[in-house]
């Protein structure tokens, strides 16, 4: 009888485990955590985040009779679809969120391996890349995505937004079909919509040391100079020799090193020869250049060792914990305001936003040029699944154009009229955020996530909301490159990149075995040429056919 | 020799080699079919759900494979792909790191083998031996411990003790100045290997130990007692009586060991190594799921395929040649 009961027990355990895995019937979004309180200014009490709760400016009621779920990825998708604002814009299109989170160590590949089972989310939302033009099209080619209709007169702001872009054209169009929305990056024209893969540096402490120039831009002897003088003297008390040199991103080590130096216009996979072959980059002497030129770098301290073996977000964070001069990463305007300065000023790590600054650094060739490189005007790319319905198709595309309009961009930047700002009788806003001791405003968003309003575009910045001191700090190289000369951008060969031939959607420029063997090469130094010369003979044999299929091909 | 759930009754014994017994048996199991239904189910699902379901999907290991949408059925995407013959296989065996991989994935598993293996046979014969209950106890849980812990929490704890800024190379530093600038433990070819084999000991000798502590812990007190008394002491009991009571064990585990060398440990080597490492450290798994999911060209699953139909059959003709080797010598095998 005991063993009968035991046996029940162990049953019903079983199936209240398989009930509890079953998904909420109603498919609500994620348990919204509750939003951590926002610490205000001095003197002032702390103010609690905007909980799930009727907003005060909720729409009477929806302009949509028929309640729809809406399936996308998200990144910090604990941290998404939590607050008051949310729940507003839930309601006013009367829809659920069933958010899937992805990280940015997982996102592509979980992306292909939806795409390749059919189990897409209604919107499959990725960081497409121009290496990934490929598979897209591929895809595209085989129905994965459900295409955005070419008229879109009933969607003013998002016809306005395909007006501005180039790559919903040349990449994005497959059999004279838009099959994603890039989300437009919004840049000002004299950017070239080169992306901020530049330094980040302690100005402070070059000050400290004596090496400090006006205006952030160095020669790399005056770079090499102040890392060993920083790493000799201190300034950070991080112990004499303890101080790393440069740190990056992940992402940007060893490839964005090479790339900012500047060694050669066209860095695209495959350039022409002076016989008018194609020849993988890699193969070049200036290529050959820019591996030795870093890999002395590393060899001789000047970037983080451990770099070769990170895989998060070690090298940003040794730089806003004051234990590395320098970091190479993605460092726009928008990122000083929203990563380094909360994290290094706000924490007191450095007393000031002008002790740490963009800089730049001259491209070794002739000490005066710099360079940043063409990428894509979108961040990033959104994908309909071909199961998408008209219905739901439409008040997707509702969506996006809403966020697209003023009222939109102020609900992205600020929130809920009333709660969050309030119309002047001239047209501008004014914030109701309390405002911090250094005059910024406190966001009661700050420690939540927003990417489901990414789609359509980014806000361009700043805003009303934006803690400007980010901006400040790059007045002068705005300047430097708005009206010098040796402001030089690498542009992206858009024939190349949407070509569809076989042997270059099956190895394009063979990216994964060369940053592999540059790695190596650089980690473990030695003698450059013999082991590059070794690479590039193994090499050669796989990339000739892609060259004969381009100069077919492209001419 | 069959027993039915009532251990204590001896009589329940069913002889599955009379016609009478396998009768007897179905009685019992209808008897008591709901209880071996209930249990059977979940491992039943997930072999079928994860082990036969999936096994059609080896033929594109000789298929390109093109993505289908829509209402295709499970295996549509087999129907839409076209057959390319050996083509994947052709191109894989022409693949240099292919066979650094194949190569990294057997001399791994041959170092596990040799050093990893008899590790905690040895830590098993090493806590047995112990008198103090207590410190016994406490010792298996330290040694244990690890082994619940993922390989990305090492893998980080390691990385951590090993790098730049580790306890490791500031101590190290004391001894050797020079290695202040030189210090490259986690991308040195020369290191790497050893540090995989000392981790994984680390990790799983503790856990290993328990089945060894089990089968030690059944034999028979008399004939230990019986050696004492014959004069052998603590190293001849161990020679003459622990280690062939439990080399039956020993074998098994062998045979399952050697059947698993193409499988080295992804998670551990996915999360210490770096590219300055494949060279002597990138195996058949980690190589599949650079070039699956880590490869910035269009996703060839075909030939992802391949390369693993290529490592299960090496597996298993490994596991047989174990198995035959094992009965050849004498021992039992596992088929």
């Amino acid at each position: 009888m005991r063993k009968k009961l035991t046996c029940l027990l162990l049953a019903a355990l079983m199936a209240l485990g398989l009930a509890a895995c079953q998904p909420a019937a109603n498919s609500e979004s994620p348990a919204a955590p509750e939003a951590p309180a926002q610490t205000t200014n001095e003197g002032s009490e702390e103010q609690q985040a905007p909980q799930e709760e009727a907003p005060e400016e909720a729409p009477a009621t929806s302009a949509y009779d028929t309640h729809l779920t809406i399936s996308m990825d998200v990144l910090d998708a604990e941290k998404t679809n939590v607050t008051a604002k949310d729940a507003w814009f839930r309601e006013k299109f009367n829809i659920d969120w069933d958010l899937i989170p992805v990280t940015w160590g997982d996102w592509n590949e979980r992306v292909r391996a939806w795409v390749a089972a059919d189990d897409m989310p209604d919107i499959l939302w990725w960081d497409m890349k121009t290496n990934y033009t490929n598979e897209f099209r591929t895809w595209a080619n085989a129905g994965a995505f459900r295409a955005i209709p070419a008229d879109l007169s009933n969607w003013p702001n998002l016809q306005a937004l395909r007006e501005k872009l180039i790559t919903d054209d040349t990449m994005l169009t497959v059999n004279g079909e838009l099959y994603g929305w890039p989300a437009s990056r919004q840049n000002p024209d004299w950017l070239e919509n080169a992306y901020y893969c530049m330094f980040a540096y302690r100005r402070d402490w070059a000050k400290a040391v004596g090496l400090y120039k006006e205006g952030d831009a160095y020669t790399w002897d005056e770079v090499k100079a102040m890392i060993k003088a920083v790493q000799e003297q201190d300034p950070g008390q991080n112990g004499v020799g303890n101080t790393i040199g440069i740190t990056s991103e992940t992402w940007a080590f060893p490839g964005v090193f090479m790339e900012i130096l500047g060694m050669a216009d066209d860095r695209n996979g495959y350039v022409k020869d002076e016989n008018g072959d194609y020849i993988p980059y890699f193969t070049t002497d200036t290529y050959r250049q820019e591996l030795k030129f870093v890999t002395d770098l590393f060899q001789e301290g000047y970037i983080w060792k451990d770099q070769v073996v990170d895989s998060g977000s070690d090298g940003v964070n040794h730089f806003t914990a004051g234990t590395a001069f320098m970091f190479l990463g993605n460092n726009s305007a928008s990122w000083f305001s929203g990563t380094a300065y909360p994290k290094m000023v706000d924490t007191g790590v450095v007393s000031s936003s002008d002790d740490v600054a963009p800089m730049i650094v001259y491209s070794p060739v002739d000490n005066k040029s710099f360079w940043l490189t063409e990428t894509e005007d979108y961040w990033t790319v959104a994908h309909l699944n071909h199961n998408v319905d008209d219905e739901k198709l439409t008040r997707i595309l509702d969506m996006w154009n809403w966020l697209g309009s003023e009222e939109g961009r102020i609900f992205s930047v600020a929130g809920l009229e009333g709660q969050d700002y309030e119309v002047n009788p001239d047209g501008t806003y004014t914030i109701l955020w309390e405002k911090g001791e250094d005059g910024n405003y406190i966001s009661p968003y700050a420690d939540t996530a927003s990417n489901i309003y990414t789609p359509p575009a980014l806000v361009p910045a700043p805003n009303e909301t934006s803690r400007m001191d980010g901006y400040n700090a790059f007045a002068a190289i705005y300047e430097f490159m708005q009206t010098s000369p040796d402001y030089h951008v690498h542009k992206l060969n858009w024939d190349l990149l949407t070509f569809d031939g076989e042997q270059y959607a099956n190895y394009g420029a063979f990216d994964s075995d060369v940053k592999a063997k540059i790695t190596e090469i650089i980690a473990g130094g030695g003698d450059v040429d013999a082991q590059w010369d070794a690479f590039l003979a193994e090499m050669e044999p796989k990339w000739q056919p892609v060259a004969a299929e381009l100069k077919a091909q492209l001419g | 020799m069959f027993m039915s759930p009532n251990l204590n009754r001896a009589h329940d014994a069913i002889s599955l080699r009379t016609a009478k017994g396998r009768k007897l048996l179905l009685k019992k199991i209808w008897q008591y079919k709901w209880i071996y239904l209930i249990m059977l189910l979940p491992g039943l699902a997930v072999t079928v759900l994860f082990r036969y379901l999936p096994l059609p999907g080896i033929a594109l290991a000789f298929k390109t494979f093109k993505p289908v949408f829509g209402k295709t059925g499970l295996f549509g995407f087999l129907t839409a792909s076209p057959w390319v013959g050996f083509t994947h296989f052709t191109r894989l065996f022409k693949e240099s790191a292919f066979w650094v991989a194949t190569g990294n994935t057997l001399y791994i598993s041959l170092l596990k083998l040799i050093f990893g293996f008899p590790f905690p046979v040895i830590l098993a014969i090493m806590i047995n031996e112990m008198t103090l209950k207590k410190y016994k106890r406490v010792l298996q849980t330290v040694y244990t411990f690890p082994h619940f812990l993922s390989w990305v929490v090492l893998s980080g704890i390691i990385l951590n003790l090993f790098g730049d800024s580790g306890v490791i190379k500031k101590v190290a530093v004391l001894f050797d100045p020079a290695l202040q600038d030189g210090w490259n433990v986690l991308y040195n070819t020369a290191y790497f290997r050893t540090l995989l084999i000392l981790s994984d000991m680390w990790k799983e000798g503790g856990w290993g130990t328990i089945l060894y502590l089990a089968a030690i812990t059944g034999i028979d007190p008399a004939l230990n007692e019986a050696a004492t008394i014959d004069g052998a002491n603590r190293m001849q009991r161990i020679l003459h009586i622990t280690l062939p009571s439990i080399m039956d064990l020993v074998v098994i585990m062998f045979i399952l060991q050697v059947g698993n060398m193409m499988n080295s440990n992804f998670d551990q080597i996915f999360n210490l190594y770096s590219a300055p490492v494949y060279k002597v450290a990138d195996v058949i798994d980690t190589y599949v799921y650079r070039i699956t999911f880590q490869s910035s060209t269009v996703m060839d699953y075909g030939f992802s395929t391949a390369v693993g139909l290529f490592k299960n059959v090496i597996n298993f003709a490994l596991l047989l040649a174990a198995n035959y080797t094992s009965k050849a010598a004498g021992g039992d095998g596992i088929m």
